[in-house]
């Protein structure tokens, strides 16, 4: 108690240096709030697209295989009581939609090219809850009584030269092992922000592609919910309440476990945002260790008579820890302030700060910063737990004068 | 009884390459209830003499005694505690805490010793008044003149009641009138208290106020009266 109050009426005593110390904090913690406000931002807005642009929030397919490789023979995991489990999920209060979709991967050939795409084929009155985040660039959506009729993506239009009202020609293995073949049109040209999946996806609708591989089923319920956050519940009531009561086993997934690109990113994020805290707090370090020495030597002789008098060195070490604490909690506490209304300022004056594509990403995008309590609360608990690791060392050699020669210092 | 007892003690500093001698094998006994000057030429020990005695300097060679106990043996704590409990000191430039006030200043050893707030406050308004300081006693040493913040010092280290008052040239800053009263204060303590004083001092008048002096001269005792 008594080491609090000593010590803030001395981390007045030389202003000049006190804000000195305070600024160097205060501009270390404010670029850390900016900092993670735009990795959250930036890591919202590819979960969101990434959610939005087809995988949903939750996958639900009959066995783990299905996720890594029941793209090339859909068959094998066919729902047996698909209708079932879609109303029984459609019952929780979460879950905004219960999208039934068919991939499956397919040579698609135009009169001078082919490739090979990826077709994702959903209900079309359904699509738009799944696929909110794609883009129609050319021409137009699908449409309820659509049959035959296809979404490219960019990448792929590009590729085998596509335009809108051209018939292509798609090829893919049916359930029963044979070969089939379509006419389709292209009827819209869609962007879906990730350059991996622009390169590679085609939309349709349900019904057309079930008619196409001739099955009745199908092997993937892809769940969309109102919120992201209610992800982890959701697959928790399902995972408890949903197996064992169908005759199939059931496998879940969560977005973020399909999502790898998402992963890497938030991984490199992540380590980015440990390196630029870690430089940054080495310097804020260095300031406070630097000052707080020369406060210690200006204070020589007081410490001399502090401890002449019969204060123990644990007491003077609390004085010097009481001080770090104080500026931590000054320096972190303006240092947030000062980084939210920097965000602020950024996000309504400027409207944000262009950031051009990042690898992997088909557009740049407009960055803004997303600050939480979390923010808050790490980057204060940060200039604290940084400062009083600085004055131990000051407050270590202060503890330790010599009585008698700090009281002789002049 | 006996207080201090110093036995052949020697310390010399070192800068660089040169040693200066400070205290050449001096012994000497204080007795309880003993009131002892200390003069001498400046450099002949005086300052290095008490703080030996104070337990926050070592002897190079010899031994000191304070109530018993070989001050070399007691570690760093047992020493602060014992600092606390028992000695009261006035330094020869004041040393107050800048940042407390004339009564916090005078309040801070009985902080130390754990003693409760409504006592200590008793106690410190009787030294205010005793040392003549109740009028400034919300000012900090920067607002206070020297001779008032030497009687910080004296009121800071009488207020525990210790039974050794080491005392560097504690009226050194006092007019003769001021430095009269600190000294007939002490003079009462030491009767009816028992309260041990040593005090180096360059003052004759200071001087006569000891029952003994010891007179030093590059770090030994050439001469001793008594008063
Ligand atoms: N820390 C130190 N480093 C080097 N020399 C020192 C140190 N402390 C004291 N001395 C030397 O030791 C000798 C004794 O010093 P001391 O301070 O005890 O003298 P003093 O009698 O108190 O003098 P004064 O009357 O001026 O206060 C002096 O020569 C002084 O220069
Ligand atoms: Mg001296």
């Amino acid at each position: 108690m008594r080491s609090l109050s000593l010590a803030w009426r001395n981390i007045f005593r030389n202003q000049r240096r006190t804000l000195f110390t305070l600024t160097a904090i205060m501009i270390g913690i404010m670029a850390l709030v900016l900092f993670d406000g735009f990795v959250r931002y930036t890591l919202w807005g590819l979960q969101e697209s990434t959610i939005r642009n087809g995988l949903g929030h939750l996958q639900l397919a009959t066995a783990e295989e299905y996720f890594t490789t029941g793209n090339f023979d859909p068959f094998r995991y066919l729902f047996t009581d698909q209708e079932a489990i879609i109303s029984k999920l459609q019952a929780l209060p979460e879950v905004k939609n219960v999208v039934p979709q068919v991939t499956f991967s397919a040579t698609l050939a135009s009169a001078e090219k082919s490739g090979i795409v990826m077709v994702q084929a959903v209900p079309v009155e359904l699509a738009r809850s799944l696929l909110s985040f794609r883009q129609i660039v050319e021409g137009r959506d699908l449409q309820v009584e659509d049959r035959y009729r296809v979404i490219l993506a960019r990448g792929v239009a590009e590729k085998i030269g596509a335009k809108i009202g051209d018939t292509m020609t798609m090829m893919a293995i049916t359930r029963n092992g044979g070969l089939n073949a379509a006419d389709l049109e292209v009827v819209g040209i869609a962007t879906l922000g990730l350059r991996e999946l622009d390169n590679m996806q085609v939309f349709m609708d349900l019904p057309t592609a079930m008619e196409f591989l001739d099955i009745t089923s199908v092997p993937l319920l892809i769940t969309v919910l109102e919120r992201t956050e209610y992800t982890g519940q959701v697959k928790e009531i399902i995972t408890q309440a949903f197996n064992g009561q169908s005759g199939q086993p059931l496998a879940v997934k969560a977005w973020d476990e399909l999502a790898d690109y998402y992963q890497q990113v938030q991984g490199f994020y992540g380590t980015l945002l440990q390196i630029i805290r870690f430089i940054i707090m080495l310097v804020v370090i260095f300031t406070i260790i630097n000052t707080m020495t020369m406060s210690v030597l200006e204070r020589t002789r007081e410490i001399g008579a502090l401890r002449a008098l019969g204060t123990q060195k644990g007491a003077i070490i609390r004085l010097y820890i009481a001080e770090g604490l104080w500026i931590g909690l000054l320096g972190g506490i303006s240092g947030v302030l000062l980084g939210l209304i920097a965000s602020s300022l950024i996000n309504n004056l400027f409207g944000g700060i262009y950031i051009p594509p990042p690898p992997g990403m088909a557009e740049g995008y407009q960055a803004f910063f997303a600050s939480s309590s979390v923010t808050v609360w790490q980057n204060l608990l940060l200039a604290l737990a940084v400062s009083v690791l600085a004055s131990l060392y000051p407050a270590y050699k202060g503890a330790n004068l010599k009585i008698a020669e700090a009281l002789r210092f002049l | 009884m006996v207080v201090v007892s110093l036995e052949q003690v020697y310390k010399e500093y070192k800068l660089g390459k040169t040693t200066t001698p400070a205290l050449n094998g001096i012994s000497l006994q204080l007795m309880e209830g003993e009131m002892i000057g200390l003069m001498g030429p400046s450099g002949s020990g005086k300052t290095t003499l008490l703080n030996l005695m104070g337990g926050i300097d070592f002897a190079d060679r010899g031994k000191v005694f304070v109530y018993d106990r070989d001050l070399e043996n007691m570690s760093d704590r047992q020493l602060a505690a014992f600092r606390s409990r028992t000695l009261g000191f006035i330094f020869q430039s004041f040393n107050l805490i800048p940042v407390l006030t004339a009564f916090e200043n005078m309040e801070y050893p009985l902080v130390l010793q754990g003693i409760a707030k409504k006592e200590r406050r008793r106690r410190v308004e009787e030294m205010l008044a005793a040392v003549g300081l109740t009028a400034v006693k919300d000012h900090r040493p920067d607002e206070l003149s020297g001779g008032q913040r030497q009687r910080v010092a004296i009121g800071r280290a009488l207020i525990t009641g210790p039974k050794l008052v080491i005392a560097d040239e504690p009226t050194g800053n006092l007019d003769q009138s001021t430095g009269k009263a600190i000294l007939e204060l002490m003079k009462e303590l030491n009767e009816k208290e028992k309260t041990t004083f040593i005090l180096a001092t360059h003052d004759p008048m200071v001087a006569s106020y000891m029952k003994r002096v010891l007179y030093l001269r590059d770090g030994l005792i050439v001469r001793e009266e008594e008063g």
